[in-house]
């Protein structure tokens, strides 16, 4: 093979690799990580929050862009809530986020319309959370982000 | 700890490793320095951000996508200096190292020390003596007298380090404008038929930079752009609607006035614009190569090493946007305008987040102002608007301008820095 075909070939691998770290950096910008942690001033130690992927201009209810999570986090309809959502699809008491040996599981409480990780529905036992997973609950999605630098 | 990002680095340098390899293989696999030249950019790349990354200092993002800029340009610039012989590239990169120290000296500087907000006068005394220097040592190059040579071969652009100096001046003034709230208490700044006399000075500062240099330097880009960062500051700050109405009025009798009775300048560029092959050897000469350049290129180029780019006049310089352009497609052109998106968003971003009232307009007077240099690059460059020879930021060769582009980015970053003491 000679030089220019060689070239003809590698152009198309230079625009997409141009265009994926587009999209990589866009991505961690959108997840806004170094913000997150300013905001929540916990320099230094790990935390995890919540991310909002629906425009919260399209919700006819009140929501914050994100959420963070300590130690457990209980997700629904009522104002007991730690992540206190008015969503008529949310039941009472939706979903928990909670902590154990160093890392987070989600756990379904058995709502009316099920919470789903990644597109699939959760199980009644808890299931543990990995870094940027996708959770949906009722109409609202949320990307879970954990810098607790959990080794797995 | 943090959970450690590799992703976006990874890509970079694999951009870097790829175009460095074409490069090796096209030269026949004869000039090593291409091999060297690639291992040592991946390194700093690397090296600069786990600095960054566990320093915690400064804004990661923004160096991202400098350095993706900067190794784009850097391919084209090498691949350039194979065809032409010559060595834009080689001392570009020793730019680009030379460029991230002082952005870091910058850094440091910008976030330790707080006093930037009270020498407006000594901002607006550099700007004019820097001026004066050009007019009084400058050498005339390409119609445009803004470089001033010194003994040992090393050349000086004025007007990219007065740009920044200006950026400073106006965000004194700018961050000195009371908010609306305060305004409802009560008005006690002195006026002159009702507009402010501070704002007064900064227009008058504004018009004597503009005036200076298109006079003296003949630099009718950077003429363009100063004003084009004043006036959208206007528009961000609250200021006076008469004045606004003045501008406006004001830049428009200039650039018609220029039009018309310097036509060995701007008449010619005018021209040159509204029908380029009126005079396709003499002044559509540039725009029609560098449009063929583009259009030869297509949605993914030619593949580096097979176009030639090396025919389109300046193309390391103004017109290396065309030249990524023919070789690797205009695809690419568009990654690029994403990426000054992204820098201009997150710089904007940082500015809103800021907590000192000066920062923040400092901040967002030099987003503004790379964002607009890099439209008006563009924009001339693809036969938008007329051509005007000023350098896009990170990518065109060009010490001057690769050093003001990175204090520029150190003095944003250090925007990112909360401030350590509580304001008085």
């Amino acid at each position: 093979m000679d030089y220019s075909t060689v070239s003809e070939i590698v152009k198309y691998a230079f625009v997409v690799i141009v265009y994926l770290f587009i999209f990589s950096i866009s991505r961690m910008i959108y997840l806004d990580i170094a913000d997150a942690k300013r905001r929540e001033g916990t320099s230094g130690k790990g935390y995890a929050y919540l991310k909002l992927v629906n425009l919260r201009r399209n919700l006819s209810f009140k929501m914050h862009e994100s959420y963070s999570i300590k130690e457990v986090a209980y997700i629904g309809r009522s104002k007991k809530c730690q992540i206190y959502i008015d969503d008529p699809h949310m039941s009472k008491s939706h979903a928990r986020i909670f902590l154990r040996d160093g890392h987070f599981y989600i756990e379904d409480l058995g709502s009316t319309n099920g919470s789903y990780l990644n597109g699939r529905k959760l199980p009644r036992q808890a299931i543990r959370l990995k870094d940027t997973d996708k959770l949906t609950f009722g109409n609202i999605s949320f990307i879970f982000v954990d810098n607790m630098g959990s080794e797995s | 700890m943090r959970r450690f990002r590799f992703l976006p680095m990874f890509y970079i340098a694999l951009i870097n490793i790829i175009g460095f390899l074409m490069l090796f293989f096209f030269t026949e696999g004869q000039n090593n320095t291409y091999l060297y030249t690639c291992v040592i950019l991946c390194g700093i790349n690397i090296i600069m951000y786990i600095l960054l990354y566990f320093l915690d200092y400064g804004d990661l993002y923004l160096f991202l996508t400098v350095s993706m800029l900067v190794s784009i340009g850097l391919i084209m610039l090498c691949r350039l200096d194979i065809a032409k012989n010559t060595s834009f590239g080689q001392s570009q990169i020793l730019w680009f190292i030379i460029g991230i120290v002082v952005y870091f000296i910058t850094l440091i500087i910008f976030a330790k020390l707080n006093f930037w907000s009270k020498l407006r006068y000594v901002y607006m005394a550099l700007t004019f003596a820097l001026i004066g220097l050009t007019a009084v040592m400058g050498t005339e190059v390409n119609g445009s007298k803004n470089w001033i040579f010194l003994p040992g071969n090393i050349s000086i652009q004025p007007s990219e380090f007065i740009k920044i100096l200006f950026c400073l001046a106006i965000s004194c003034y700018f961050s000195a404008i009371p908010t609306a709230k305060e305004l409802k208490k009560k008005d006690t700044r002195m006026k002159f038929m009702g507009i402010p006399i501070d704002e007064i000075i900064l227009c008058v500062y504004v018009y004597a930079c503009m005036g200076s240099l298109a006079l003296f330097q003949k630099e009718w880009g950077t003429a363009l752009l100063l004003f084009l960062i004043y006036f959208a500051m206007c528009f961000v700050y609250k200021t006076s609607i008469i004045l606004k109405c003045i501008n406006l009025g004001g830049i428009t009798i200039a650039g018609l006035v220029g039009f018309l009775f310097l036509a060995d300048h701007i008449g010619v560029r005018v021209t040159a614009w509204q029908d380029p092959w009126q005079d396709p050897q003499g002044a559509g000469f540039q725009i029609i190569n560098s449009l063929m350049a583009i259009a030869s290129g297509g949605y993914f180029g030619k593949g580096i090493g097979n176009g030639m780019p090396y025919i389109i006049p300046e193309a390391q310089n103004d017109f290396i946007f065309a030249a990524i352009c023919e070789e690797m497609g205009i695809f690419i052109g568009f990654a690029i305008i994403m990426l000054y998106f992204i820098l201009s968003y997150r710089g904007v971003k940082l500015a809103i987040k800021s907590s000192n009232e000066y920062t923040k307009a400092m901040c967002l007077s030099l987003v503004i102002a790379i964002g607009f240099q890099t439209f008006i690059i563009i924009a001339g460059v693809i036969k938008l608007i007329p051509m005007t020879g000023i350098t896009l930021p990170f990518i065109s060769s060009g010490g001057s301008s690769m050093m003001a582009s990175f204090i520029m980015l150190g003095i944003m970053s250090a925007a990112a820095i909360p401030d350590k003491k509580p304001k008085r």
